[in-house]
C-alpha cells in the first residue's frame, strides 16, 4: 500500500490541509505541537476509524473527543492510497458527529464503503493491510518512544521486555500477556476462595452452610418433637376434658344413688323403730311363757296324737269283733258243704289240669279231618255228567284236539267273499251316479275324478272278494279231510258244527273233573294216615285221664276212626270236668277258713288296744305334770291342746325378742338414729345439685342396691382417676413445654441464612467453575498462538535480517514459550540472544520485527507504510544515519512516513536519501519540499497551511 | 340485608425471604409484615361489617411454623370474635400429623376444615359456606368432583385451595385443579379460592383468587390485599379488592451499555430505580436487571452495585441479575489471530454443544476471560 494524500478539513490542531505523501520517504518537519503526531494520527484514523467510546469505554476520553479541531469547521480527514494491484481508493470520513459517517471510493471506480465494514465500523486498514488496529499501533506506528517495539502509543502500556511485547501483541493485541490475563484469572479464583479455605468467602459459606445443616436439622427435630409434644398436650386436654365430664357424670350418678339408698335407708329405719315398739309390745304380753318347757312340745304333741289314734284303733278293734261273730256262722256252715262234696267227687279228678285243653285241641283235628273226609266224594257224579252231555252232542268220536283245529276252518269257510262283493257293485254304482251328476253339472274333471275313485274303489272290493273266496275253500277242504278222519260225515259235521263251540266247553271241563278225581285218590290215603296217627293219640290222652276203653277194634273206615276216636275224647273231657270242680271247692274252703281265722283274731286286737290306749295316757299324765300342766280325768286331749298353746305363745315371745334384737342391730346398722341420716341426706343433695344433678329425681328413682351403689362408686373412682391422671399429664407436659417453647429457634430465620449462604457457595463454586474454564481456554488458546506464530515470525524476521545486514546474520530463533529472540550470525557458531547485539542491529531486529507482525499477523495483506514518529531523538548522528540509511532501503518495499522537529534530521534524510524523499513542513506558511524526481511524489502541487497560532 | 364476607389466601406465615435476597433483620422485618398483613385484613373485616373471615389455605407454611405462630394465629382469630374465621387449609399449610391445626387450641370462633369433600357451614340463615382442606402437600383430588346438596334454598358458597386450569400461571404447580365452568354448575353462587398469588375477581364465573397480601416474590407487583364478598338479598355476589399491602416490589429494567465504569453503572441504576416512583423506601425492594454490552475492562460486580444502590436510596432491599455480555466484536474476534481470538473461538465453539449448565459456565468463562485479557480485574458476578 502506498499513500498518497492526505487531506484535513479538520483533524485536532489541523485544518484545510491537503498534503502528498512521497511513496518512499516522507518527512513530516515542524517545532514541538505543530501537529506532526496529529497527522500521523490523522492517517491512522482514515484507515481504521475514530474511537468515539461507548460499550463501556468514556465518550469524553476517546480520541473522538481528543482530536476534535481546536477551531469551529468541518471535523473530518480523507486519504487516497494506491493497492499494489495499481487500485486506487479514497477514504473520507466525516467525524462531526460520533456515528462518523465514512465513504470509500475506488478512483474510477464503484464505492467500497459496504464491502470493507466490520460491524458498525469501517475498517479499510483492517482488510487491505489484513490489521487490525491494535496491530498497526503495534507494529507500523512507532511514537516518539524510539523504535522499541515495546513502547506503543500510550506510556501505561509500556513493558521492559521486547519478546514480552510480542506476546502481548500475539496474545490480545493490547497491553497484556496472556500470562497476566491468567494472573488476573487466579487473583479473582483467589477472591472467590475454595471450600476447604475456611477464610475465604466460599470457605465461609460452605463452613457456614454446614453449621447451619446441622443447626437446622436439629432445630427442625426439636421443633417436630414440640410439635408431637403440642399435638399430645391437645389430645391429653381433650381426654382430660372429657374425663373431667366422664368423672362428673359418674359422680352425679353415684351420689343420685347414694341418695336414693340414703333416703330408702332413712325410711326403713324410721319403720324399725315402729316395728320394734310393736315387737316389745308382744315381749311384755308373752312375758309369763318366757321360760315354759318348749323343749317337750314334740313329745307331747307325739304323745297327744299317739294317745288318740290308740283309742281310736281300740274302737275300731271293738267294732270289728261284734261284726265277725255274725259272720262266723254261715262260713262254718259252707266249710261243711264243701267238704262233703269234695268228698263225693273222689280221687278220681285227679291228674294234669292241661288234659282238657288237650283234648280239646285233638277234637278240633278230628273234626277237620272228618270234614276233608266228606269233600273227598263228590266228583265222581259230577264225572259221568259230563260223559253224558258229550254223548248228547252226537259228536262223541270227535277229540278235543280236533274240534280245536275245525272251529277256525269252519269260521274261514262260512265267511267267503260275498260282502267285498257287494261293496264293489256299491261302489260302482255310487261312482256312476255321482259322476253323472257332477257331469250334468258341467263339471267334467270332477266328474272325471269322481268316476276314477269309484273305480279304484270297485277294483278294491273286488279284489278282496277273490282272496277270502280261495281262502274259504281252503277251508272246507281242511274240515272235510279232518271229518273223515275222525270218523265223522262231513255231511253230519256241516249240519252239527254249532255244537262245536259247547262240545269243546265240555270236554274242557271232563277234563277238569278228572284231574281233581286223581287228586282226590291221593288225599284219601293221606287222610287214612293221619286219622290212624289221631286215633292213637285219642287214646293215649284217655289213658293218661284214666279213661278205661270198654273194647278195642279195628274199624274200617274214616268214619268209624272219627267216632271210636269222638267217644274216647268225650270221655276224657268228663274226667276233666270233674276234677275241675273238685279244684273249685278245695279253693272256695280254703278263702272261708282264712275269714273264720280273721274273726278269731279280732277278740285279741280289742284286749290289745285298750291296753295301748292305758300305756300313753300314762307317759302323757307324767309329762304334763312334770310341766305344770294338770289333765282333766278323760280329758288327754284338751291338755295337750293346752300345752301348744303355751308352746306357741313361748314361740311368741322369743320370735319378738329376736326380731327386736335384729332391728336393733339393723338399725344399727342403717345409721343409727334417723336425724342422722336426715343431715347426711341434705349433704348428698347439696353435692348432687353441685354436680348438675336433681335431688328430686334421684329421691324419685328407686334406690339400687348394694351392688349397684359398689359399681357406681368404682365407677366414679375410676373417672376420677382417669381425669387426674389425664390432667396431671396434661399439667407435666404443658410444664415441659413451656421451658422448651421460648428457646425454640425460628426456623425461618436459620432457612433464610442457610438459603443466603448455600446461594453464595453455589455462585462461589459457579465463579469457580468459570474462572478455571477461562483459565484453562486462556491457556490452550495461548499455546496454540504461540506454536503458529512463532515459527512465521522467525521466518519473516530471518530473511529480512539477512538482507538488510549484508548477510551478517543470517537466520533468526523465537522461542514459542515467550517469543524470546536469538540471532544466528555467520562470526558465530551459536544463537545470540538479542541483548547481547549492538543498538544499532537492535533497533533494526526492532523495525523488523515491526513489519514482521505486520506481515505474519496482517495475513497476506498489502505492504505497510511505516509511520515514524520522532523514532531517533536519542540518537547520535552515526547511528541516525545507519538508521536513515536502513529505511531507505526498507523503503524499497515499505513506504515510510517520518516526523521529526530537527532540521538535522530533515538535512540527513535528504542527504543519505540523496534527495529521494519529500519533506513536509508545519510551517507558517507551509512548505513542501519537493527533494529529488518531483514525479515520484505522484502529485507536485500541495497546499499546506500551518494554522497552529493563527487562532 | 347485605352479608359481607372478608376473604384472603397465601398469607404464608413464616415464609423465607432468601430468594428474594433477605436474611437476618430484614427476612425478620417481611415475616413480621406478614403478620401485620393478617390483622389489617381483621381490622378491615371489623370495618366493612363482615359476617366472617374465609382463609382460602396456605395461611402459613407447615415446615416452618412454630409455636409462636400458633400462639399469634389463636390470640388474632380470638380478638375478632363474634366474627367467625372459616380456614380451608391449603398445600403449604395442609392438615398433615403436627399440623398447627391439630395441636393449637383453636378460639371458638374458628372453624378448619378437615375433609377432602367439601362440608357446609351455614354462617346465616340463607348463607352455606362448602369447604374442604388438603390433607397431603401434593393433594390432586378435583375440590368440585363431587357436588355437594346445594338444591337447598340460599346462597351457597365454596372455600378451598386450588389451581384452576383455565387461568394457571406458567410453572404454577398443580395442587385440587378444578375448572371455573364447574363453579356455577356445581350449585355455588361463587368459589372463594387460594394457591394462586395474583388476584383474579372474576363475576362470570364466580372465581376469586385474592392473591398474597404482601408481595413474596419480585414477579408480585402491584396493589395486593384482601377481597370483600358481598351476597346480596337477591343472591348476587360482588367482589371489592381492597390494597392494603404496606410491602412493594417492583422490576426495572436497566441498559448499562453505556457505561463505561461501574460507578457509571450504579448511577445508572439508582437513577432508574427511583424512576419506579416507590413509597416507603424502607418497605421497597427492588429487582433490576442489568443488561446491554460493558466493556471488558469494566469490573463489574452485581454485588458492589446492589450495596451501593441501597445505602443511596435507604431501600430496603436491591436485588442485581447481572445479564450484561461483555462487549465484544465478534466477528473481528473470532478471525483474530491471537492467544484472545482463540481463546473467543474455543468459548464460542465448546459453548455450542454445551447444555444450559454448561454453556452459562461457558459464558461466565468468556467473560471473565476477556475481563483478564483487557488487564482489568476479573468483575465475579
Amino acid at each position: 500500500m502506498i499513500l498518497e494524500r492526505l487531506e484535513i478539513t479538520g483533524f485536532g490542531c489541523l485544518h484545510d490541509i491537503t498534503t502528498e505523501l512521497h511513496p518512499r520517504v516522507t518527512v513530516v518537519a515542524g517545532r514541538n505541537e505543530s501537529g506532526k503526531s496529529t497527522l500521523l494520527r490523522a492517517v491512522r484514523g482514515a484507515l481504521y476509524g475514530v474511537d468515539a467510546g461507548g460499550q463501556g469505554r468514556a465518550v469524553d476520553r476517546s480520541d473522538w473527543a481528543r482530536y476534535e479541531p481546536w477551531t469551529r469547521g468541518g471535523y473530518g480527514l480523507a486519504l487516497t492510497y494506491k493497492l499494489d494491484d495499481g487500485r486506487r481508493i479514497r477514504v473520507a470520513r466525516r467525524l462531526d458527529t460520533r456515528e462518523q459517517s465514512v465513504q470509500v471510493l475506488e478512483l474510477g471506480g464503484s464505492e467500497l464503503t459496504d464491502e470493507l465494514r466490520s460491524g458498525r465500523s469501517v475498517t479499510p486498514g483492517r482488510f487491505h493491510l489484513g490489521i487490525d488496529e491494535a496491530v498497526f499501533c503495534a507494529s507500523a506506528w512507532l511514537s516518539d518512544d524510539g523504535l522499541r517495539i515495546d513502547a506503543p502509543e500510550s506510556a501505561r502500556q509500556r513493558a521492559g521486555q521486547l519478546q514480552e511485547a510480542i506476546e502481548r501483541l500475539a496474545d490480545t493485541r493490547r497491553g497484556v500477556t496472556a500470562a497476566q490475563a491468567l494472573v488476573r484469572v487466579r487473583e479473582a479464583m483467589d477472591r472467590v476462595g475454595s471450600e476447604r479455605r475456611t477464610a475465604s468467602p466460599l470457605g465461609v459459606a460452605t463452613a457456614r452452610l454446614r453449621v447451619l445443616d446441622h443447626t437446622l436439622a436439629d432445630a427442625r427435630t426439636r421443633l417436630a418433637a414440640v410439635a408431637v409434644d403440642q399435638e399430645r398436650l391437645a389430645v391429653l386436654d381433650t381426654t382430660h376434658a372429657t374425663e373431667t365430664e366422664h368423672w362428673v357424670a359418674a359422680e352425679r350418678a353415684r351420689l343420685a344413688g347414694r341418695l336414693s339408698e340414703l333416703a330408702a335407708r332413712r325410711i326403713r329405719l324410721a319403720e324399725m323403730v315402729r316395728e320394734g315398739k310393736l315387737q316389745s309390745a308382744e315381749i311384755e304380753a308373752t312375758a309369763s311363757y318366757a321360760r315354759f318347757p318348749l323343749d317337750v312340745e314334740t313329745e307331747v304333741t307325739t304323745l297327744g296324737g299317739e294317745l288318740a289314734q290308740a283309742k281310736l284303733n281300740a274302737e275300731g278293734a271293738e267294732a270289728r269283733w261284734r261284726a265277725a261273730g255274725e259272720r262266723l256262722r254261715p262260713i262254718r256252715a259252707r266249710r261243711d258243704e264243701i267238704a262233703e262234696g269234695i268228698a263225693a267227687i273222689g280221687l278220681a279228678g285227679e291228674f294234669d289240669g292241661d288234659v282238657g285243653g288237650r283234648s280239646q285241641r285233638l277234637r278240633g283235628e278230628l273234626i277237620a279231618v272228618a270234614s276233608a273226609a266228606r269233600r273227598s266224594g263228590g266228583d265222581d257224579a259230577r264225572e259221568a255228567a259230563l260223559r253224558r252231555e258229550i254223548a248228547a252232542t252226537g259228536l262223541r268220536t270227535l277229540p278235543a284236539a280236533v274240534i280245536d283245529e275245525l272251529l277256525p276252518n269252519l269260521e274261514a269257510a262260512r265267511r267267503g267273499g260275498r260282502r267285498f262283493a257287494l261293496g264293489a257293485l256299491a261302489s260302482a254304482v255310487i261312482a256312476v251316479a255321482v259322476a253323472v251328476g257332477l257331469a250334468r253339472a258341467h263339471l267334467a274333471v270332477a266328474a272325471l275324478v269322481a268316476g276314477l275313485i269309484g273305480l279304484i274303489a270297485a277294483a278294491g272290493c273286488v279284489w278282496r272278494a277273490w282272496v277270502r273266496s280261495s281262502a274259504a275253500s281252503r277251508a272246507r277242504d281242511t274240515v272235510a279231510a279232518l271229518a273223515l278222519e275222525a270218523g265223522v260225515d262231513p255231511a253230519e259235521l256241516a249240519r252239527l258244527q254249532d255244537r262245536l263251540p259247547v262240545l269243546r266247553t265240555l270236554h274242557e271241563a271232563l277234563d277238569d273233573a278228572e284231574v281233581r278225581t286223581s287228586r282226590r285218590q291221593a288225599e284219601a290215603e293221606a287222610l287214612q294216615v293221619a286219622l290212624a296217627s289221631l286215633l292213637e293219640r285219642c287214646r293215649a290222652l284217655a289213658a293218661e285221664a284214666g279213661v278205661v276203653e270198654s273194647t278195642r277194634g279195628v274199624e274200617a273206615t274214616p268214619e268209624a276212626v272219627i267216632g271210636g276216636a269222638q267217644r274216647l275224647l268225650d270221655r276224657v273231657d268228663g274226667m276233666a270236668l270233674k276234677s275241675r270242680r273238685r279244684e273249685e271247692l278245695l279253693a272256695e274252703d280254703a278263702v272261708l277258713a282264712a275269714e273264720e281265722s280273721a274273726c278269731a283274731q279280732s277278740s285279741e286286737d280289742v284286749d290289745r288296744s285298750v291296753r295301748a290306749v292305758a300305756n300313753l295316757e300314762i307317759r302323757l299324765r307324767t309329762i304334763l305334770k312334770a310341766a305344770g300342766i294338770r289333765i282333766p280325768e278323760g280329758d288327754a286331749t284338751a291338755a295337750v291342746t293346752g300345752f301348744r298353746h303355751a308352746c306357741e305363745l313361748r314361740r311368741r315371745h322369743d320370735a319378738a325378742r329376736r326380731r327386736l334384737d335384729e332391728m336393733q342391730r339393723s338399725a344399727h346398722s342403717l345409721g343409727g338414729d334417723t336425724a342422722t341420716l336426715e343431715s347426711l341426706e341434705t349433704a348428698l343433695a347439696e353435692q348432687l345439685m353441685q354436680c348438675g344433678g336433681d335431688p328430686a329425681d334421684a329421691l324419685a328413682a328407686a334406690p339400687p342396691d348394694a351392688g349397684v351403689l359398689q359399681a357406681l362408686d368404682l365407677e366414679a373412682e375410676r373417672a376420677r382417676r382417669a381425669a387426674t391422671s389425664a390432667g396431671e399429664q396434661a399439667r407435666e407436659l404443658r410444664a415441659r413445654l413451656g421451658g422448651v417453647l421460648d428457646t425454640l429457634p425460628a426456623i425461618a430465620d436459620l432457612e433464610d441464612e442457610r438459603d443466603a449462604c448455600e446461594t453464595a457457595r453455589d455462585r462461589g463454586l459457579r465463579q469457580l467453575k468459570a474462572l478455571r474454564r477461562a483459565a484453562e481456554l486462556i491457556e490452550a488458546a495461548s499455546r496454540v498462538t504461540h506454536r503458529e506464530l512463532a515459527p512465521r515470525l522467525a521466518e519473516s524476521l530471518g530473511s529480512r535480517l539477512s538482507l538488510l545486514t549484508g548477510a551478517r546474520y543470517i537466520e533468526v530463533n523465537v522461542d514459542t514459550d515467550h517469543f524470546a529472540l536469538g540471532l544466528l550470525g555467520r562470526e558465530r557458531p551459536d544463537m545470540v540472544p538479542l541483548d547481547a547485539v549492538s543498538h544499532g542491529t537492535r533497533d533494526q531486529v526492532a523495525l523488523l520485527l515491526r513489519l514482521a507482525l505486520c506481515e505474519v499477523l496482517g495475513g497476506g495483506g498489502e505492504r505497510t507504510p511505516l509511520l515514524l514518529d520522532e523514532p531517533l531523538l536519542t540518537s547520535d548522528p552515526m547511528r541516525r544515519d545507519l538508521f536513515i540509511e536502513f529505511l531507505h532501503d526498507l523503503s524499497a518495499t515499505h513506504q515510510v512516513l517520518l516526523s521529526t522537529a530537527d532540521p538535522a534530521m530533515v538535512e540527513a534524510v535528504s542527504r543519505v536519501t540523496s534527495g529521494d524523499c519529500s519533506v513536509v513542513r508545519l510551517e507558517d506558511p507551509p512548505v513542501l519540499d519537493v527533494i529529488g524526481d518531483a514525479r515520484s511524489l505522484g502529485r507536485h502541487s500541495a497546499r499546506m497551511r500551518l494554522l497552529a497560532g493563527q487562532g | 340485608m347485605t352479608i359481607r364476607l372478608l376473604h384472603l389466601s397465601d398469607l404464608h406465615l413464616d415464609r423465607v425471604f432468601a430468594a428474594m435476597g433477605c436474611q437476618g433483620e430484614l427476612a425478620r422485618r417481611r415475616r413480621q409484615g406478614l403478620r401485620d398483613a393478617l390483622t389489617s385484613a381483621g381490622r378491615l373485616a371489623m370495618e366493612q361489617g363482615c359476617l366472617a373471615v374465609t382463609i382460602g389455605g396456605d395461611l402459613y407454611e407447615h415446615e416452618r411454623a412454630g409455636v409462636d405462630t400458633g400462639r399469634f394465629l389463636a390470640d388474632t382469630f380470638a380478638s375478632w370474635r363474634p366474627m367467625r374465621v372459616l380456614i380451608a387449609p391449603g398445600n403449604h399449610d395442609a392438615l398433615l400429623p403436627g399440623s398447627l391445626y391439630r395441636r393449637v387450641e383453636w378460639p371458638s370462633n374458628v372453624t378448619v376444615f378437615n375433609g377432602t369433600e367439601l362440608e357446609p357451614v351455614e354462617l346465616t340463615d340463607g348463607l352455606t359456606v362448602w369447604g374442604l382442606a388438603h390433607r397431603e402437600p401434593a393433594w390432586q383430588g378435583d375440590p368440585l368432583a363431587t357436588s355437594p346438596a346445594t338444591s337447598a334454598s340460599g346462597v351457597h358458597l365454596a372455600l378451598f385451595h386450588g389451581a384452576e386450569l383455565g387461568s394457571r400461571p406458567e410453572g404454577k404447580s398443580i395442587h385440587g385443579p378444578f375448572h371455573a365452568e364447574r363453579i356455577h354448575a356445581a350449585g355455588f353462587a361463587a368459589a372463594l379460592c387460594g394457591h394462586y398469588h395474583r388476584r383474579r375477581l372474576d363475576s362470570t364465573t364466580g372465581l376469586l383468587y385474592p392473591g398474597t397480601p404482601e408481595p413474596l416474590s419480585f414477579d408480585d407487583e402491584g396493589g395486593r390485599g384482601p377481597v370483600v364478598v358481598e351476597i346480596t338479598d337477591r343472591g348476587d355476589v360482588r367482589f371489592t379488592a381492597h390494597d392494603t399491602n404496606r410491602w412493594s416490589v417492583f422490576t426495572v429494567e436497566c441498559d448499562a451499555e453505556e457505561c463505561s465504569s461501574v460507578e457509571a453503572v450504579i448511577d445508572e441504576v439508582a437513577m432508574h430505580c427511583a424512576s419506579t416512583g416507590y413509597g416507603d423506601p424502607e418497605r421497597t425492594m427492588i429487582r433490576v436487571d442489568l443488561s446491554g454490552s460493558i466493556d471488558s475492562s469494566v469490573s463489574l460486580d452485581a454485588f458492589t452495585v446492589e450495596l451501593a444502590v441501597r445505602e443511596r436510596l435507604n431501600l430496603a432491599a436491591v436485588k442485581v441479575r447481572d445479564r450484561t455480555a461483555p462487549y465484544i466484536d465478534l466477528e473481528t474476534a473470532l478471525v483474530e489471530e491471537s492467544t484472545r481470538g482463540a481463546f473467543v473461538r474455543a468459548a464460542t465453539a465448546a459453548a455450542t454443544d454445551a447444555d444450559a449448565d454448561e454453556a452459562q459456565v461457558l459464558e461466565d468463562a468468556l467473560r471473565y476471560g476477556l475481563m483478564a485479557l483487557s488487564g482489568a480485574e476479573v468483575g465475579l458476578r
